[in-house]
């Protein structure tokens, strides 16, 4: 190969002096401290507040991001239920919230409850963590379905207490809406106990063994993943905005500047998405996921679930019979 | 003025419970030093510049920046805020995720705009910095159909059009071609000679002896294990491979 000749030389080499053309600074640059510092070293307070619509969206990010690094951390503790087959897990869930459903005693319902509970402590779940998630979903549910239901133009009965407007909240309307809360709460904290003590990857790969379309499951998938690709994106876009916000914006550069984050998101997810599909193809992909094949179960598996769906036989009997005994 | 820009007194951070990312760092920058930051990844540096940029607050442990509490409480005041933020800029690691703006002259005019500047002297700021960088033939383009390096320029570009007095710089040479790289470190020299004041995170060992004066190097376990010249910091093999920063 002939060796280049000395003429080649790029015109963008730095002059023999070392300084390149490109590194003198322009005076607004080069001149020392900031011109509102008036005499005064430490930046001043103003007693005015930042902007908390920027300080809330970054916060709320945070906390998105330390729950799922948390739960994350969680399933991957060494205890009872992350040491079970996920298709187990996924198998006894099924078939829990199957019995949970058709339950009608509320004592069914908070041994349900108390026994995920349990399985929560030997996993080495935090008590409160769980709770919280629990709660959330409760409260919501309470509020929407189960407060409604109390009163006497849904549930008609005897009056507990009276309300204006000829309203009343009835006693079969409460016992009603305490069996929803309660199955609410039973559910709930069976999922709970199962997003917490399953990697998310475990989970998806259970879902694939109970049949459901690899497509399908590929594309939660890709949804979760990127949700938390495109948040993070979203986020340091947010950041890079705050690292440079040196003054107060009006409202509508603010908007304007909320629409171009939200633009320039939608480009990255278009990119990325792209990128994400090219990356699939390159290696392989044609269109139809094949995804990878899952071990066999085995007999302890097998043993597992059939635990499991016996639990939950029991858990349904056992609820007949305490409706028979009036419970 | 001063001698210390920011200090760092036993300072901890954390993602969440079980995921550490700084473990009791002191830390002192001083005006007008170059501060190269030196660790593997993971070992906490986009995490440590973050904190310096007050972006985020220390998990445990505090910060003081140009001799008062850089506070979550004190980053809450506007003018703090803006005369802080005005002083201190931070070039991302992601240079794409910095970009939000239409065009790469609106991109570099953000900040200037913010300043009140008027009209005219934005549009000094925007060509002068376009210049410097030599990047005016992009200025009409959109910054997120860019090539990773054009990318890295815009957003440098960005941050210096505000001229700020302390310059953080994560990563700055990944992505860029020899002759890109090689202007960056004359360019952050410029700088340095300017009398900014740099901290650069990086674990690019071959460009470090010539952009800063002082080194401080993050172990894997989020601890500070030398802070010194970078000369004798870079003389100490079996640290710098202890640190994951070179090979055995
Ligand atoms: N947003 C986040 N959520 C959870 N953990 C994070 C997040 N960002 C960083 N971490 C964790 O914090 C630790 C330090 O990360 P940091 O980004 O500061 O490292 P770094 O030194 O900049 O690495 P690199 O050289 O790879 O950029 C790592 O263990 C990382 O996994
Ligand atoms: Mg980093």
């Amino acid at each position: 190969m002939p060796a280049p000749t000395a003429t080649t030389r790029p015109p963008e080499d730095p002059p023999p002096d070392g300084r390149a053309p490109g590194t003198s600074l322009p005076v607004w640059l080069s001149a020392a401290g900031a011109a509102d510092n008036e005499g005064s070293w430490a930046p001043r307070r103003s007693g005015r507040r930042t902007e908390a619509f920027l300080d809330r969206t970054l916060a709320e990010f945070a906390h998105v991001t330390r729950h799922a690094v948390f739960a994350e951390e969680v399933a991957r503790r060494d205890g009872f239920l992350q040491r079970l087959d996920p298709r187990v897990k996924l198998g006894g869930f099924i078939a829990l919230v199957l019995a949970v459903a058709v339950a009608r005693s509320p004592v069914t319902l908070v041994l349900v409850t108390l026994l995920s509970l349990a399985g929560a402590a030997r996993s080495r779940v935090p008590a409160g963590f769980l709770v919280k998630r629990v709660w959330v979903v409760v409260a919501v549910f309470a509020g929407v379905m189960a407060l409604p239901a109390t009163l006497n133009v849904v549930t008609p009965g005897v009056a507990a207490l009276r309300l204006p407007f000829g309203l009343a909240v009835t006693w079969s309307g409460l016992r009603g809406a305490s069996l929803l809360v309660l199955r609410a709460s039973a559910s709930a904290t069976l999922a709970a106990v199962l997003t917490l003590t399953t990697r998310w990857d475990r989970l998806l790969a259970a879902a694939r063994g109970a049949g459901i379309p690899p497509a399908f499951v590929v594309v939660v998938d890709l949804a979760y993943r990127y949700l938390f690709v495109l948040m993070g994106a979203a986020l340091e876009t947010f950041e890079a905005r705050k690292a440079r916000t040196v003054g107060s914006l009006r409202l509508a550069q603010n908007q304007g500047f909320v629409a171009a984050v939200a633009g320039a998101t939608l480009q990255k997810a278009r990119v990325m998405s792209e990128e994400v599909h090219a990356a699939m193809v390159a290696r392989g992909y044609d269109g139809s996921p094949r995804l990878a094949r899952l071990s066999p179960l085995g007999a302890g598996g097998v043993l597992g679930l059939a635990a499991f769906v016996a639990g939950a036989y029991i858990v349904f009997i056992l609820d007949r019979v305490l409706v028979v005994l009036g419970a | 003025m001063p001698a210390d820009i920011f200090n760092l007194d036993k300072v901890s951070f954390d993602y969440g419970p079980g995921a550490p990312a700084l473990d009791g760092v002191d830390l002192t920058v001083a005006g007008g030093e170059s501060v190269a930051l030196l660790g593997a990844n993971a070992s906490g540096k986009t995490t440590l510049l973050r904190l310096l940029a007050g972006l985020a607050s220390p998990t445990k442990g505090a910060i003081t920046a140009f001799g008062v509490p850089l506070t979550a409480e004190a980053l809450r005041d506007r003018g703090f805020t803006a005369s802080f933020r005005r002083r201190v800029g931070f070039v991302f690691q992601n240079a794409e995720a910095q970009l939000f703006s239409p065009s790469v002259a609106a991109e570099v005019a953000f900040g200037p705009l913010q300043l009140g500047l008027d009209e005219s002297a934005v549009a000094e700021r925007v060509r002068d910095t376009l210049a410097l960088l030599g990047i005016e033939h992009l200025a009409e383009r959109a910054p997120f159909h860019l090539s990773g390096g054009e990318k890295r320029k815009v957003a440098i570009g960005s941050v210096l059009s505000l001229a700020p007095d302390i310059l953080l710089f994560d990563e700055p040479t990944t992505g860029l071609d020899p002759r890109s790289r090689a202007w960056l470190v004359r360019f952050l020299r410029a700088l340095r000679e300017a009398g900014k004041t740099l901290v650069t995170a990086t674990h690019d060992l071959d460009i470090v002896g010539r952009l800063a004066d002082r080194a401080v190097v993050l172990g894997e376990d989020h601890r500070v294990w030398s802070d010194g010249p970078v000369g004798a910091v870079l003389a100490d093999h079996p640290l710098l491979v202890g640190a994951n920063l070179a090979e055995p």
